[in-house]
């Protein structure tokens, strides 16, 4: 069973913030996924490499040139900035004092 | 004109013999939306001015000979594709008013060949779950039974296709949310090989397993949709690099001399008896049109719940940390409930000192899920199972439930897990309520599938959606 202080470590690593209510709630519903998923332990999986993908593809290369289709203009990449942007600019809020 | 029962095929078919023009068919789909969607609530956004705009085009081309594939056939699409213009909210709160700068390759695919988008539809939010009760907008109601869901995640196109309300829709399969909701929609829904439908401008869920896919009336209706949304797309590096020069199938290719599996294991789980019977029902019919049916054994579905749960939300974690409120979108505290609880566990099985644990040891079990299908498919062709171990659930049947989705999806997330090609078709009915029977194939295999899929179909004989 995790306890409050590993949900609220697991929030913070996950940037997102829990009312005081909320924490039991997430304890309870992290506990009976992990309790779930822990019948993946009754398989042996020690001679058994992972797979990351299913379709085999290899090192896909492109060619090194411009792709002018993937070309937005400023004012369609800032079009939908929540908070501000100012002359083409994102605007994020400050991270560091001093 | 009653568009309820109107194939792609047909559609297409009546247009170049100019039974009726593109305006008048899209004009009939408004008519059937503004029927069912106060009881049903299957779009979230529509643009009819631009549909009737596309529509009047589409009838010049048909007029100078120029008409393509799709040409003047009205579609949905599921809200967590990119169109560009139009807001795409994948149903959740953050991406409320996010309007696409671009479009997805799939969709600039169905739209080049001349289908219309007519509305975007609902789903379960960032396609978190199987009922769309997760969405952050509104549940769509099953049109079979509006007091029933519509399965998820892909809840809305299925349902905008079973109600007669659109030809054929967009939806997206991680790991059941084509199959599933198709199933309780009563219609057809085709998940093809990862990779074979092009990733790009979709909203990223677990991106090793997302699969786009259409959802239609008919097999064929779904093979002439693969046909222009399949191939490689230069903009999704696991798209693949070959794809079949055509997948519509004639009904004379007869499936003669397949031999189908059937997983004891699968038949071994708790079905609901209509689901059972109706799937027996068409186990005889398959031998009837010549086909061995043989009893085959794969690994406990359990072990591949467990998996897709930890690469599911390990990858999910990953993703939305791109949701930051600072480029589009709201910010984090938006988020709905369903997506912080898999957020949280994916954050927790990809942390240090966990990893090995879970999300290392469920790739370990996705390669013993990859080779049980290897050995499968030494001794079958393709694999038959029910899709959804029951039909439609009443609405609130998902609320409180954290593994809702993962149990109810238990018969279809081996073979998203691995990759492989699935199609759900109507095989019977639990009362009036649909049950789909799915059937699996090695990886590329659409073909193989489509041409059993729509032979069983004609034996099965059934009607598709709900607006007959």
């Amino acid at each position: 069973m995790l306890s409050t202080a590993d949900v609220l470590h697991i929030a913070k690593l996950a940037n997102i913030t829990l009312t005081h209510e909320e924490i039991p709630l997430y304890q309870r519903w992290l506990a009976q996924a992990l309790d779930y998923i822990k019948i993946l332990e009754e398989l042996d999986t020690s001679q058994v490499s992972p797979t990351y993908q299913v379709t085999n593809n290899q090192a896909v290369y492109r060619p090194d040139v411009e792709d002018t289709n993937q070309h937005l203009p400023q004012s369609e990449v800032l079009k939908n900035v929540p908070l501000t942007a100012e002359n083409g600019y994102f605007e994020v809020n400050k991270v560091v004092w001093g | 004109m009653d568009i309820a029962a109107l194939t792609v095929k047909q559609a297409l078919a009546d247009l170049k013999a100019k039974k009726y023009n593109c305006v008048e068919l899209v004009d009939s789909c408004f008519t059937k939306i503004d029927f069912w969607e106060p009881k049903i609530k299957a779009f979230i956004s529509q643009k009819r001015k631009l549909a009737l705009r596309q529509a009047a085009e589409s009838d010049f081309r048909y007029q100078n000979g120029t008409s393509r594939l799709l040409e003047g056939i009205p579609i949905a699409v599921k809200d967590n594709f990119n169109i560009q213009g139009w807001l795409t909210t994948a149903s959740s709160s953050v991406l409320r008013s996010y309007e696409s700068p671009y479009t997805a390759t799939v969709v600039k695919r169905l739209l080049d060949a001349g289908a219309i988008v007519v509305g975007k539809t609902n789903m379960d939010a960032f396609a978190h779950g199987s009922s769309t009760e997760t969405s952050d907008f509104f549940t769509t109601k099953n049109p079979h039974d509006v007091s029933r869901l519509p399965g998820g995640s892909s809840g809305g196109s299925a349902a905008a296709v079973s109600s007669g309300e659109v030809l054929a829709a967009l939806g997206s399969e991680t790991a059941g949310s084509i199959r599933g909701p198709a199933a309780w929609c009563g219609v057809v829904g085709l998940k093809p090989t990862y990779g074979l439908a092009s990733r790009y401008g979709v909203v990223a869920m677990a991106s090793s397993t997302d699969s786009p896919g259409p959802l239609a009336k008919t097999v064929e209706d779904t093979a002439i949709f693969l046909n222009v949304i399949a191939g490689n797309d230069p903009y999704d590096a696991t798209s693949v690099q070959r794809r079949e020069p055509d997948y519509t199938v004639s009904l004379k290719d007869s499936p003669n001399s397949l031999v189908v599996g059937v997983p004891k294991e699968y038949l071994q789980l708790e079905l609901e008896p209509g689901t059972r019977s109706s799937f027996e029902q068409a186990l005889k019919k398959l031998k009837k049109i010549g086909v061995t049916v043989k009893e085959i054994s794969l690994l406990d579905p359990k072990y591949a719940v467990a998996v897709y749960t930890v690469l599911q939300r390990s990858e999910v974690s990953s993703n939305l940390a791109r949701l930051d409120g600072i480029r589009y979108g709201n910010n984090r505290q938006f988020f709905g409930q369903e997506a912080k609880r898999r957020i949280m566990l994916g954050t927790y099985t990809l942390s240090a000192g966990y990893y090995d644990a879970y999300y290392d040891k469920a790739q370990r079990v996705r390669t013993l899920i990859v080779e049980d299908y290897r050995k499968a498919f030494e001794q079958v062709d393709l694999i038959v199972a029910p899709t959804l171990p029951c039909a439609a659930q009443p609405i609130g049947s998902s609320e409180g439930k954290a593994m809702y989705g993962e149990l109810s999806d238990i018969l279809v997330a081996a073979s998203s897990i691995a990759g492989l090609p699935g199609i759900s078709i109507p095989c019977g009915y639990d009362g009036n309520l649909p049950v789909g029977l799915q059937i699996v194939g090695p990886m590329m295999s659409e073909l193989k599938i489509i041409k059993l899929a729509s032979r069983l179909g004609a034996e099965l004989g059934l009607k598709v959606g709900a607006s007959f």
